[in-house]
């Protein structure tokens, strides 16, 4: 990954991302420790990064990452109802995971696919034209497959 | 009744569309690359300018002369950055020429590179778009393995690399200075302009940052010429488009226009109308960051002159729909969250403004709404245009001034009913 | 050179140069928060937006610049002041303002807060913001400054600081929009030697230093301008200090000195000018009974009549002087020597020294020699010895006179042999062996009690002024050494410090040519230094950073 980019720091967002997958789905301290040593930088310049973007996590979210876009064009057409229902089927908020571990809720802004909303991503799956019944049979689905 | 003009979508409209390499060839892929790479990369960019191809990424700048600004002579390597970051609002196209027919926008990102001297590009894909990427890496694997990518990829010893660069979850970096920013392993701050990325770009070389669907345009003017191309539109607004249709319509989707349509026509003909029989009440004709229509404005064309005359502009063409029954101000609120939400932080009308106008639309919603208010909310949204570091300021403050000045019995509805 | 036009006025650029820096050259002042002269120019405060009327070609620029980003052109044209331009820094400090706590009455910066200043200029008086406002903690972050992220108008000087001056990147941005804010890593405070720095480019009172927090409000202190005498480089300072206590140091300007900068323990020597305890604060005279203080004059008359009993002869007399002394006090020291005794066997510490080579100037700021005056010692031509061994083997066993200024050589074996010699005087403003052993001691002052001058590890010679009153009986130590002058019949008209530069620099080769008044608050070089290593570094690397 390193040698497709000038400068060893170019790698920093791919290499997080790496990083990120490898342990679970967060980063711990020693995993940010690592990166910044092999793409040469300062810790504090890799806090400050991962702070700045939102996909990189510091607590170990659910098996399932449900992340529920609820942006303007997914809003029109019920995004934001279909988290409130999500949140109160999984009995969990937006920015947490539940107690079994299964499942976490993340508000999105737009995850680019309007025209076929309201839309979600599990982990790294796009689901599309979700509406809460769909949404009850893929936590179903899931659920049945721990 | 209009009909999709097909050029971008040709291979994507086909249910049994192949897009293997070999699908793609069978198609008369690579056809284009070859042809431009016959020519000198001077010749390839006038052809590019006589197009009249014009960035699709929400700015309209005409392509050609961005390239034409790429400095020379420095003695540092030439950069093409393709920009899939596609965030706005109601976009989802580049996503449909990624998933679906990577080998037609790879095309064209090489003849791109090969255009402006530029040996390794690099695609920055948002974070989120897990099947995109894995879609595009497979493409350029296969283009590896077949030596199309690597040694002698533009000739015989000249080496081209593509790599797919992912973001990580920020709508600034869809700004060309954050995304070189965000390229360069840093936090996404839109930078200070002058030096421009021709100039100083990535680590400081010379740079152009394109987005998708522009550089999937590239196959068809050199293959048809650049008077095919500006055939299809009006003066000055060349080319077929992708249109990505949202919201309150019987048929949301993607779809591929001439410039000479108007909105109504997108909504109607190939949108079927407004869903369940209701009326139009308003259309967000070009991604969150752009002025609102009401329902009266919606005959104009479809273009990127005759909107930036109407008052609002194209920017990335998502055309967000909603109906009578929508409440206005909370569509509003859901915008200025957008806003607040990516909104870098780093000049302070842009930090402060977005935080402060998004308060003040939820002061509405909480039924404390009242005509000071509303004055307040236009000017500290108003307030952000033209004094931030990058668009975003600009982008944040339109929808803002717009949705008051065109919509304000629908915040009138949210008046106290005290006194103010 | 070229010029552009600005609020009418002609200013001239050097190519290349922006328009506000061009424009505080000239003294024109254009508010700003985050632009700094020694940093990358970010353009993110948005304060210093001027209206270009005229780019140069005929046409005005389509909106509001930031004229810390915008290249000056020959015949452009700039209004600082019209209603645009007013309505935008109205505008930018009331977004500013809308999330700032406005503890000014608890605020150390109160008082030199810009933030404070361009409210009251440009501001529009009231706000219209009734939400509640964004609220962290309070943070140690180093062992020198403490952080209030509350008040951060977020100009990031103190992250580009850390990255770019002293590359040491301790401090940073984090999270985005109206929750970024800058801090350090994972609370690991900053050990960098330059925390103070970070003190003094927040424009407001987010970064404050420890050592100065809610001691003295600023309006009251008076400032002196001065050097630090901490170490050799000689960064020129302003003593602030109000009824006679000093409560810190602040760098001045000095492009060819320290830039912007000094070290975190040069501020710390302020506590030095405040100690009292181990001052000498009267002539003191050793009897059998032990020390006694006596009067100026029956020091002199003691010392006098000693020397009349001794009749020592040239080689009989010593005098050792360590590097703290002033240019005016060697010299003249030297001249007491030499035309009151003959004797040319003046030595001080000449010990190798050395400064850190780095890619960073800020570095270079602390030198392993914390005396201020060894170059000057040198240029003036006194006897460097490398040790106390090396003095000990120079003074013979007869020596009648031994004289020492400050506590130079304040070693076991060679005090105990100084008891042997019938005349020891001490000219020092702190206690130390020699005063311990000295027959005769005489109180001088510390460089923030009197004005001299300084040579520098580069050949520059600066200049101190007074700032704290006299500490009880202590004179000028220039004035001590006309005393002694005085009682060997040596001819001296000097009767300031400015008049022994004078006839220094008269006299000294390697300070020919230079005035008092020219040395000015900036200092100035010697005209020849034989090493010149600290003056060749400073002007390489003030071609960077």
């Amino acid at each position: 990954m390193l040698s497709r980019y000038p400068i060893k720091r170019n790698a920093l967002l791919p290499l997080l991302h790496l990083a990120q997958q490898e342990n679970g789905g967060w980063l711990s301290e020693e995993s940010i420790k690592y990166v910044a040593e092999i793409c040469e930088v300062s810790e504090t310049h890799v806090e400050g990064v991962i702070s700045f973007y939102t996909m990189y996590k510091l607590k170990k979210p659910g098996k399932y990452h449900l992340q529920i876009c609820t942006c303007v064009p997914c809003c029109l057409v019920g995004g934001e109802e279909l988290l409130e229902h999500t949140e109160s089927k999984l009995g969990i908020h937006a920015g947490s995971t539940g107690d079994d571990g299964m499942f976490s809720i993340e508000e999105m802004e737009c995850i680019g696919a309007c025209s076929f909303a309201p839309a979600i991503i599990v982990n790294e799956d796009y689901h599309e034209k979700v509406n809460p019944e769909s949404m009850d049979q893929l936590i179903a689905d899931l659920s049945n497959n721990p | 009744m209009i009909e999709e003009t097909l050029v971008l979508f040709q291979n994507i409209r086909n249910p049994s569309y192949d897009k293997s390499l070999k699908g793609y060839k069978k198609v008369g892929g690579f056809k284009a690359l070859k042809k431009a790479l016959k020519m000198k990369p001077e010749e390839l960019v006038e052809v590019v300018k006589a197009s009249g191809l014009r960035g699709r990424g929400g700015a309209g700048f005409p392509t050609g002369l961005k390239w034409s600004f790429m400095a020379k002579n420095t003695g540092k390597p030439s950069y093409l950055i393709c920009n899939a970051d596609e965030s706005e609002p109601g976009t989802c196209k580049d996503r449909e020429l990624m998933l679906k027919d990577p080998h037609q926008f790879l095309e064209g990102m090489m003849i791109g590179c090969y255009a402006i001297n530029c040996k390794h590009g690099y695609i920055y894909v948002r974070g989120e778009y897990f099947p995109s990427i894995k879609s595009l890496n497979e493409a350029i694997d296969e283009l590896y393995a077949a030596g199309l990518l690597g040694e002698n990829a533009l000739g015989k010893g000249k080496r081209l690399d593509l790599t797919v660069h992912t973001g990580a979850g920020a709508y600034i970096c869809g700004e060309e200075s954050a995304l070189l920013d965000s390229l360069e392993g840093k936090r996404g701050h839109p930078r200070v302009k002058p030096p421009f990325p021709a100039v100083s770009g990535f680590n400081a070389c010379p740079t152009t940052v394109n987005n998708v669907e522009t550089l999937t345009c590239l196959p068809f003017i050199v293959n048809e010429g650049a008077e095919a191309f500006k055939d299809f539109g009006p003066e000055n607004n060349a080319g077929t488009h992708l249109v990505s249709l949202s919201g309150h319509v019987e048929k949301p989707g993607v779809y591929e226009v001439r410039m000479d349509v108007t909105l109504k026509q997108i909504i109607y003909d190939l949108g079927g109308g407004i869903r369940g029989g209701k009326a139009l009440k308003g259309v967000i004709p070009g991604g969150a960051s752009s002025p609102v229509l009401t329902a009266k404005e919606i005959d104009v064309e479809y273009s990127f002159d005759a909107l930036g005359k109407a008052g609002t502009m194209m920017g990335s063409a998502a055309v967000m729909v909603f109906d009578e029954d929508t409440d206005v101000v909370k569509l509003l609120h859901r915008i200025t969250r957008f806003f607040n939400h990516e909104s870098c932080g780093q000049c302070t009308p842009c930090r402060e403004g977005t935080h402060w106008a998004r308060l003040i639309v939820q002061d509405f919603l909480k039924g404390n709404g009242n005509e000071r208010k509303m004055k307040r909310l236009h000017r500290v949204g108003g307030n952000m245009m033209g004094t931030t570091v990058c668009a975003l300021g600009d982008a944040a403050a339109m929808p803002i001034t717009s949705f008051v000045t065109k919509f304000p019995e629908e915040f009138e509805k949210y008046y106290t009913q005290a006194a103010a | 050179m070229p010029s552009f036009e600005l609020d009418g006025k002609t200013v001239e650029f050097e190519p290349g140069e922006k328009i506000l820096s061009a424009a505080m050259r000239a003294g024109i002042q254009i508010p700003h928060y985050c632009y700094h002269p020694g940093m990358s120019v970010v353009a993110t405060c948005r304060m210093c937006m001027v209206d270009v009327i005229d780019m140069g070609n005929g046409r005005p620029a389509p909106k509001l610049q930031t004229s810390c980003s915008m290249d000056a052109v020959e015949g452009m044209k700039v209004e600082t002041m019209n209603e645009k331009v007013k309505d935008a820094k109205e505008l930018v400090m009331e977004y500013l303002l809308i999330n700032h706590p406005l503890d000014c009455p608890i605020c150390d910066q109160s008082g030199e807060c810009v933030l404070q200043d361009y409210s009251f200029e440009f501001g529009s008086g009231k706000s219209e913001m009734e939400y509640s406002k964004r609220v962290y903690g309070w943070r140690d972050i180093g062992t020198f400054v403490a952080l209030e992220r509350n008040r951060c108008i977020h100009c990031t000087r103190c992250d580009r600081f850390t990255r770019e001056i002293t590359g040491t990147n301790e401090f940073g941005m984090f999270n985005r929009g109206h929750e970024l804010t800058v801090d350090t890593y994972s609370d690991r405070p900053m050990t960098n030697q330059f925390q103070g720095n970070m003190a003094d480019i927040c424009p407001v009172g987010a970064i404050t230093e420890k050592e100065f927090r809610f001691k003295r409000r600023v309006w009251k202190l008076k400032k002196t301008p001065s050097i630090c005498v901490g170490c050799s480089t000689g960064c020129n300072v302003t003593i602030e200090y109000d009824k006679n206590e000093v409560f810190r140091l602040k760098p001045r300007d000095n492009p060819d000195v320290n830039k912007w900068w000094m070290c975190d323990q040069g501020r710390l020597t302020y506590k030095d000018l405040n100690i009292r305890e181990n001052r000498i604060a009267y002539p003191l005279g050793k009897t059998a009974e032990g020390f006694q203080e006596i009067s100026w004059e029956n020091a002199f008359s003691a010392i006098q009549e000693k020397i009349s009993e001794l009749q020592p002869t040239s080689n009989e007399v010593i005098g050792l002087v360590d590097t703290h002394a002033s240019n005016e006090e060697l010299y003249l020291f030297k001249k007491l020597l030499k035309e009151g005794f003959d004797s040319d066997q003046l030595f001080f510490p000449d010990l190798e020294w050395e400064q850190p080579v780095s890619d960073f100037f800020i570095n270079s700021l602390i030198t392993s020699d914390k005396s201020p005056n060894r170059a000057g010692a040198r240029m003036l031509g006194l006897k460097g010895a490398k040790s106390s061994e090396e003095v000990t083997s120079k003074i013979p066993t007869g020596t009648k006179v031994l004289l020492v200024f400050g506590k130079p050589f304040e070693d076991e074996n060679l005090l105990s042999q100084a008891g042997n010699i019938p005349l020891v005087i001490n000219i020092a403003a702190w206690q130390s062996g020699w005063s311990e052993t000295a027959d005769v001691t005489l109180p001088g002052r510390l460089h923030s009690e009197k004005d001299a001058t300084y040579t520098n590890k580069a050949g520059r010679v600066q200049r101190v002024n007074t700032a704290i009153r006299a500490f009880h009986k202590t004179r000028p130590d220039w004035m001590i050494l006309c005393g002694l002058m005085e009682l060997l019949d040596v001819d001296n008209k000097a009767d300031s410090a400015e008049a022994v530069f004078q006839e220094l620099s008269e006299n000294e080769k390697g300070f020919q040519g230079l005035q008092w008044e020219s040395i000015g608050s900036d200092g100035i070089n010697a005209a020849q230094f034989d090493e010149d290593p600290g003056r060749n570094e400073v002007s390489e690397l003030s071609k960077t950073a």
